[in-house]
Order: structure tokens, then sequence, then C-alpha cells
């Protein structure tokens, strides 16, 4: 018997894809007498043995089995797909009534109203505005009442709130010039002007605090108006400014403040 | 409502003597509801005025004539031609008091009374004054507010808001406790106002001073940007509003107000 570990070099010989080294190795083992050359022979024989043999047909029996084993598990596959899903819809077709397309309709439109009520689908900005006008409307409101109290922190609160309210209307400037020009306390006719500064688009405003230089007594007041007119830029309140400067009784350090308003103005 | 109004009207003349005229004289005044808040309203022109709280449950009336020329007054003669003098400068005044509801008035412009008044402690005081002298408050908690022109304000151990105004003096203010619901507010023209919190309190700083400085030991957050879009008329005016600073403290709150032409600002931490 020939030992396994040449087997390689033995076939590669019958076939003839030895290269020289191999070769040489075989030759050299053959003359080791480690490989018969008998058994080479004898392998060769059988390979060509074996090369003679032709393999059989199958029989059409056996194709007509392997396709029928095909056709069966075609079969079963379909049943777990398609027809399941379309067995499921026939299904539903045949219990179909027209009611439930009514329910649902119901549902839907329910849905919908809804859903509108928290969440409008239309006017959501609008809503908006309307909520911001109706906090200003309550602010406005709440600042008119304060300003009648008779505590100056309340008042001084009024004037405050003022300031966040955003409206065109008159009635917040009118009150609080009206504040500006009567109220008992001078920290919240201070408190008015800056307030009145913030709502400078109103025409009405300018014209308001160019009124009121005049009617000033208190020094501190008669300051902010300078103040505010040197911010507002107001060219007109020179001479008013001019006018309160005739005045003998008029604070020594007010007198300095306007003479460099009315300079920083012209 | 139970309502108890009592009128004094109070002569002090000669007739009583020199002496009583120059003393100090004494109004107590029982309250309608005794151990509730109240308030105390008072406007002079002359004078200076003085009110404390204590635990008592009544308020008293201190008061001096002011007036120096009260002590010549008895230089000049009692008879004249022959006439009999029957003329007095008296300091009158009017106190009504109805539901804890104080309110001192009638004073002649032309008398120099000063007022020292002690309250209890839940008292708001609205005071004012014109010449000659200083107001002073110590020991309330309620809503104060005060305007002098001639003269100092000072405000010691009180509590809850303030709102004070002088022209011609400093103000000075200790808090020891806040009504964090109320803004106040500080004026003057020539002189410091120098106001003391306590620590925790939040509000919003709104300070200038013309020709002075601002100092403070609080954390403060200043908001340099009080630069706004003033749009008149189509002209777009982009100018800066006035050149007051105005920071939050502790987060920020109601408005505190200190304004001054020429003096110094501080705002202290208690």
């Amino acid at each position: 018997m020939i030992d396994e570990k040449y087997i390689d070099l033995i076939t590669g010989y019958l076939q003839d894809s030895l290269d020289q080294d191999d070769q040489k190795k075989l030759d050299g083992l053959i003359e080791a007498g480690k490989i018969n050359r008998h058994d080479i022979d004898e392998m060769q024989m059988v390979l060509k043995g074996i090369d003679s043999i032709e393999p059989p047909k199958p029989s059409p029996s056996m194709r007509d089995r392997f396709y029928s084993m095909i056709e069966e598990e075609k079969q079963t596959q379909s049943i777990s797909w398609s027809n399941k899903l379309n067995r499921w819809i026939d299904d539903q077709k045949s219990r179909f009534e027209f009611r439930y397309a009514i329910y649902a309709a119901m549902i839907f439109l329910a849905g919908l109203f809804f859903g509108d009520l928290y969440a409008p689908l239309s006017n959501q900005s609008n809503q908006i505005d309307r909520l911001t006008s109706e906090v200003s409307q309550m602010r406005e409101m709440m600042m008119i009442s304060l300003l009648e109290n008779s505590s100056a922190a309340d008042r001084l609160k009024a004037v405050n709130i003022s300031t966040a309210i955003r409206t065109e209307d008159n009635r917040v400037v009118n009150a609080l010039l009206s504040t500006l020009n009567n109220d008992s306390n001078v920290n919240v006719r201070i408190a008015a002007v800056d307030a009145l500064v913030a709502h400078a688009s109103n025409p009405t405003v300018r014209t308001g605090l160019i009124h009121s230089i005049t009617r000033q007594e208190s020094p501190i007041v008669q300051a902010a108006l300078a103040d505010a007119m040197l911010a507002l830029q107001e060219k007109q309140s020179v001479d008013e400014f001019r006018k309160l400067l005739e005045r003998d009784e008029l604070d020594m350090n007010v007198r300095n403040k306007l003479e460099n308003t009315i300079a920083a103005l012209n | 409502m139970k309502t108890i109004k009592h009128i004094f009207f109070l002569l002090l003349s000669l007739f009583l003597g020199v002496s009583t005229s120059l003393a100090q004289e004494q109004v107590v005044i029982p309250l309608s509801n005794p151990g509730a808040p109240g308030t105390l309203e008072l406007g002079i022109v002359r004078g200076s005025i003085s009110v404390s709280g204590t635990d008592a449950e009544q308020i008293i009336i201190n008061y001096v004539s002011g007036d120096n020329n009260a002590n010549s007054r008895q230089n000049t003669p009692q008879t004249k031609n022959g006439l009999r003098r029957i003329s007095d400068k008296s300091i009158g005044f009017e106190v009504t008091e109805s539901n804890n509801k104080v309110e001192i008035g009638g004073t002649s412009p032309m008398a120099d009374v000063n007022f020292s008044i002690s309250v209890p402690r839940n008292f708001s005081v609205f005071l004012s004054t014109v010449n000659g002298g200083n107001v002073i408050v110590e020991n309330i908690n309620g809503e104060i507010e005060i305007s002098n022109v001639n003269g100092n304000v000072i405000l010691t151990n009180v509590s809850g808001s303030a709102s004070v105004n002088t022209v011609n003096g400093d103000i000075s203010a200790s808090f020891n406790s806040i009504n964090q619901d109320n803004p106040m507010a500080f004026s003057n023209v020539h002189g410091d106002i120098d106001i003391t919190l306590p620590a925790n309190v939040r509000f919003t700083a709104n300070m200038k001073s013309e020709w002075g400085e601002i100092y403070t030991d609080f954390e403060m957050d200043i908001n340099r940007s009080n630069r706004e879009n003033i749009q008149a008329n189509s002209d777009v005016y982009k100018v800066s509003i006035n050149n007051s600073i105005i920071g939050n403290i502790n987060g920020g709150g109601p408005e505190y107000l200190f304004k001054t032409l020429q003096g110094d600002i501080y705002i202290r931490k208690r």
C-alpha cells in the first residue's frame, strides 16, 4: 500500500503535473524503496478504469417526482402569504355594511370638532393678536384704576405698568399726561415722564410733554422733562424752557441743566 | 362702621404765659380699632416732623412752636396807646380720626411747628413739609410717603415701602424688610440718597445722578442696552432714552427709582 503522505505526490505524477523538485523527490523515494513502483502502476490502472465507467442517467420517474415536490412546496407557500391576505380581504368585504361608513365619518367629524376647540386649524394668529390686545386692555384698566388710588406706591405701580402697554388709543397716554400735570407726588410725576417717553411714537406725547414744562414747579420734574426732551430731540421745547429760565425762583442746578439742554437741542 | 371723630382746635396763646409757649404740648388721640393698621397724614409748611412707632395703641402728638420770634414777642408791649393787646400768635391745628385714619391739618402756613408723633408700629405715614426742618420716621411698618423741600428725610428701622422726595436735603433710609409688591422712589435735587435694603430684596433699580456718582455693594446685573428706537412721524430717531443706569438685583422686581441732580447715590446691602 502507498503511504497516505505520498498520495499527493503520486497523483501529481499520474496526472503529469509534477515540477522537477517533486519528480526528483518521487524518484528518490522509489529508489529508497518507500514507494513501490507496482503500487503506482496499479493506481494508474484504477484511474483509467474509473474514467472509462459511464455515469448512470436519471430515470424519468425521478424527474417527475422532483417537479411534483416543487409544486407541493409552492402550494404551501402561497397559502401563508397572498392567499391568506386575499381571504381576509374577502371576509371583510362580506362583513361590510353601510352603517360602518357612517360611524367612521361621525368619529372623523367629532375629531375635527374637538381638535378645533383646542387647537383651531385657522385663526390662530388672529386669536393670539386678540389675546395680546385683551392683556393690553386689562393692563390699561388696571393702570387707570390704580392711578386713582390715594397711595403713591399704587400710582407708581400704575405708571410702571403703563410702559408695558402697547396700544394705539390715547387713553393710556392721556392718563399719564394727566398724572404728569396733576399728581400730588413728585416721584409719580418723574416716573410718568419716563413712561411717556416710552410712548413717544404717539404725537400726543410730544405735545403733552412740551405743554407740561411750564406747569411743573418741582425742580426734579423740570430736570426730568429736560432729559426727556433731549432724548426725543424735541426742538420745539426750547421756547418753553426759556420761559422757565425767566422764573426767578428756578433752582440753580435746574437752571444750569436747562441751559445745557437748550444748547444741546439747538 | 363706628366712627369717632375728634376735633381739636388748639389755641396756644400768650394769655397762658410765655413759658407755656415754649414748652412741649401733647395731644393723645385714641384709635377706633386699636391694634389694626392705620394711616397718619400730616402736611405743614413750616416746621419739622418726627414720627416714631411704639407699642402704644394710641397716637401721641407732641408739638412745640419752632418760632424763635415767640420769644421776642414778650418784649412787645401788652398795651399800646392805652389799648390792650388781644392778638396772639397761636399754633392752630386740627386732628381727625376716622377708622384708624388720622389726619392732622389746618396749620397756618405762617406758623412754625415742630411735630413729634408716636404711632403704633403698623402705621402708614404720609408726611410733607416745606421749610424749616427734617422729616424723621423710625420703627414703623407700612407705606411711607414723604415730601420735603428744604430739609433732610431720614428713615430708620422701617419696613414696607417708601416714596421720598426733597429738593435741598439728603435722603437716607434703612429698611428692615420690604413689601415685595410695591415700587419705591427716592428723588432730590441737591443732596445724597443713601438707602440700605435687606440683602434678599428683589428689585430693578433705575438710578441717575446728574452730577454725582452711584455706589452699591449689591450684585447688580446692569442693563446697558437702554437704548430704544423712538419712532415718530415716520422719522426714526435712535437715541438713548436717558443716561440712567438700570440694574436688576436678585433677578429684578418692582422698579426702585433713585434720582438726583447734585448728589451721590448709595445703595447698600444690609
